[in-house]
């Protein structure tokens, strides 16, 4: 699943983010210098289910702000962490 | 040799605020990132003389740039920019998120460049119980490392004197990263590499864990709640426009008086005529016209600054994203168009933290519909003019006046989310940029920050109203009062009449006489001047004597309320003024997209004041 489609408040941890054989786009690359790296545990705050809006997620301490699209990018596995 | 070091970090680690500072700068701060989007400069003195050169550069999140901003920090640490003399550095940290901002670290360690580490926003981490040993994390990044706190000055002078100690350095860096390293920056590998170092590194260093925020949390309940969020918003935006009328009043009343004084005492004193009335309608009730405002736009700018030293714009993009993106804007875009409530010039340089350049370009085609500070006046005239001053369902702090200026406001914003539309529609589709940004934590906006923010935007317009208001007033002055028959003065024979005129028949649609057309022009190099303008025309048209207790009056009585209903129509969406002409043009590079901001504006501040003016019957 992406992390738009994981639960409000459960912790995940991101299994990939892009595919291997080819480059980082601009978003991807942000995405990662951001924390978003594979393995790394996070967790849904907030959903904005009105017009499909945004996400807040907290990643290395820190709350960040995605687009459904950005979120679409980042897949991620319920972990037990 | 001149000696001079950079500013370089993550985004919101507090970099202007430590150039503040260490330079004695007054430069904006703010608690969101992306708030520097171009290279600023200042100097450390030592006893009156200016030693050494301090450049704030925009943050950056890592050395592989993505916005427009970042790419400002990376030209320079590739040493491309031109104005640049040495390439050494501080390394801005913040310690309360030390996850985040040892990435950069890292990657300037591996590329060889020598740290100077300012672990700012020290005092903070160690209130929420961080403890580092900092000796230890100073050898390993083998750098040299200064815990600092902006906002309490702590560590400043020993950061002053480690930057000497850079400076005395006689190694000459020529670091140049060829295109094969650069692309390393973007490799999962390397990204992944990096982060394990990162928290590797912290596991050592970290004697006790910093506690997490959770009143950021508990609050962002409430404040990004759909229903109670949009609430919130709307309370502190009706709140504002209630407080500029209701806080303001005594002070202005205040200016009203010490002019009206000076006008009394000036018309006791000088006997020559016409001096006098250059000194009476043309200096004092031209720039006094204008000064009354002066607390109106000062609490405007306390309220600005109080929402974004607080974290709030940051919350405002984020509830607005998915709305802002059906009408062609990112979320993001939020930032530039709040900011430009107080200026548009600073609006249109935040949008540079937009990636995607045509959403950047809708953002700043419609940054002129929103309302900017310079209109305020304008507004507060006409609207004192012909709002009666009377509250509004029976609470006497809300005012109709107030509410009457806060659907002004919104008038502007939302003509400006139509517009955008209309640019969405228009322009070449391309990917959407990204929204991608992290939520600063609240933070207490520090009480000194806000008034100096509050007395230096106040000192910006004294110094306008000084220089281009006064000029603009007493050109028109003269306009007025010029040619004399006998030594008196006919307006109505007066070359300002004459140039009136030539236009009258262009706005006469719009119920706009001569007088009102003089006034108009002038407001395209500063848009408070229509009011030293009209004051200036009926001042001399009606007498002095008194005049300034009755303006309103005045204008409801030679224009009518349909008139008058009309140019604040025309303000709403009439084009910026020249400077955000020239920064558009700079921002885009092109002739073109600023004059068809300025023909749409024209167009639809022409069409709506029209309207305005044939519907005011139903209304007056």
């Amino acid at each position: 699943m992406t992390i738009n489609e994981a639960p409000l408040h459960q912790k995940v941890a991101v299994s990939s983010l892009h595919p291997a054989e080819r480059e980082l786009s601009d978003i991807e690359s942000r995405l990662m210098h951001l924390g978003f790296i594979e393995g790394a545990k996070i967790e849904v705050k907030r959903k904005t289910t009105l017009l499909n809006g945004p996400l807040l997620v907290e990643v290395r301490g820190r709350v960040v702000a995605l687009s459904q699209a950005e979120a679409q990018l980042v897949k991620v596995e319920i972990c037990s962490c | 040799m001149l000696k001079q070091v950079a500013l370089i970090g993550m985004p919101n680690v507090g970099k202007t605020a430590l150039f503040n500072k260490l330079t004695g700068s007054f430069q904006r701060v703010a608690n969101f990132p992306g708030v520097t989007v171009e290279k600023k400069t200042g100097w450390i003195s030592e006893n009156g003389e200016k030693t050494i050169e301090v450049i704030d550069l925009p943050g950056l999140y890592s050395l592989d740039a993505t916005t427009l901003d970042e790419k400002v920090t990376k030209d320079f640490l590739l040493q491309k920019d031109k104005t640049q003399h040495s390439i050494h550095f501080v390394l801005v940290l913040d310690a309360t998120n030390l996850d985040k901002s040892l990435y950069l670290a890292f990657q300037l360690k591996k590329l060889g460049y020598p740290l100077l580490i300012a672990l700012n926003l020290m005092d903070e981490a160690e209130k929420r119980g961080l403890k580092l040993d900092i000796k230890l994390l100073s050898q390993e990044l083998n750098a040299v490392i200064v815990p600092t706190s902006a906002s309490t000055g702590l560590g400043t002078q020993e950061l002053i004197l480690k930057i000497k100690d850079l400076l005395q350095n006689p190694d000459d860096l020529n670091l140049s990263l060829p295109q094969e390293i650069q692309k390393t920056f973007r490799s999962p590998h390397y990204i992944n590499g990096i982060f394990k170092e990162v928290d590797e590194l912290l596991s050592k260093v970290t004697i006790h864990p910093l506690k997490p925020d959770s009143l950021s949390e508990h609050i962002d309940q409430w404040v990004l709640h759909p229903v109670w969020g949009a609430v919130i918003l709307i309370f502190i935006l009706l709140l504002m426009f209630q407080t500029l009328f209701s806080w303001s009043a005594p002070l202005s009343d205040g200016i009203e008086f010490v002019f009206s004084f000076l006008g009394e005492q000036v018309s006791m004193h000088v006997s020559d005529k016409t001096f006098k009335s250059f000194l009476v309608d043309g200096v004092l009730s031209g720039v006094g016209g204008v000064l009354v405002f002066l607390p109106q736009i000062m609490i405007l700018f306390l309220f600005i600054q109080f929402l974004e030293d607080i974290g709030y714009l940051g919350r405002a993009a984020f509830m607005m994203d998915a709305l802002m993106r059906r009408l062609g804007l990112p979320g993001k875009a939020v930032i530039p168009l709040l900011s430009s409530h107080a200026c548009a010039i600073p609006g249109i340089m935040a949008t540079r933290v937009i990636d995607n350049y045509r959403e950047r370009l809708i953002t700043m085609m419609v940054i002129p519909l929103t309302t900017c500070s310079a209109r305020l006046p304008v507004y507060a005239l006409l609207i004192g003019a012909l709002i009666p001053d009377r509250a509004v369902g029976g609470i006497e702090f809300f005012r109709l006046p107030g509410l009457v200026l806060f659907a002004l406001y919104m008038f502007g914003f939302l003509s400006a989310m139509l517009m955008s539309l209309i640019f969405k529609k228009s322009l070449p589709q391309s990917s959407p940029s990204m929204l991608l940004m992290e939520l600063p934590p609240y933070r207490i906006p520090k009480l000194k920050n806000l008034m100096l923010v509050m007395l230096n935007k106040g000192k910006i317009f004294l110094k306008k109203a000084g220089g281009i208001i006064l000029i603009i007033s007493i050109i028109i002055w003269f306009l007025v009062s010029f040619p004399q028959n006998n030594g008196e003065s006919h307006i109505e024979s007066s070359y300002a009449a004459s140039i009136g005129r030539t236009f009258e028949p262009l706005f006469k649609p719009l119920g706009f006489d001569w007088r009102i057309t003089t006034a108009l022009i002038p407001s395209i190099g500063a848009r408070e001047v229509v009011v030293s303008a009209l004051s200036l025309v009926l001042s001399i048209e009606e007498g002095s004597e008194g005049f300034e207790e009755n303006m309103s009056m005045a204008l409801v009585n030679q224009f009518g309320a349909g008139t008058l209903l009309a140019l604040l129509v025309w303000f709403v969406f009439a084009p910026q003024c020249i400077s955000t002409f020239a920064v558009m043009r700079r921002e885009t590079n092109s002739y073109l997209w600023p004059t068809v901001m300025v023909a749409y504006t024209l167009l639809l501040a022409y069409g709506m004041a029209f309207l305005a003016r044939q519907f005011s019957s139903f209304l007056f």
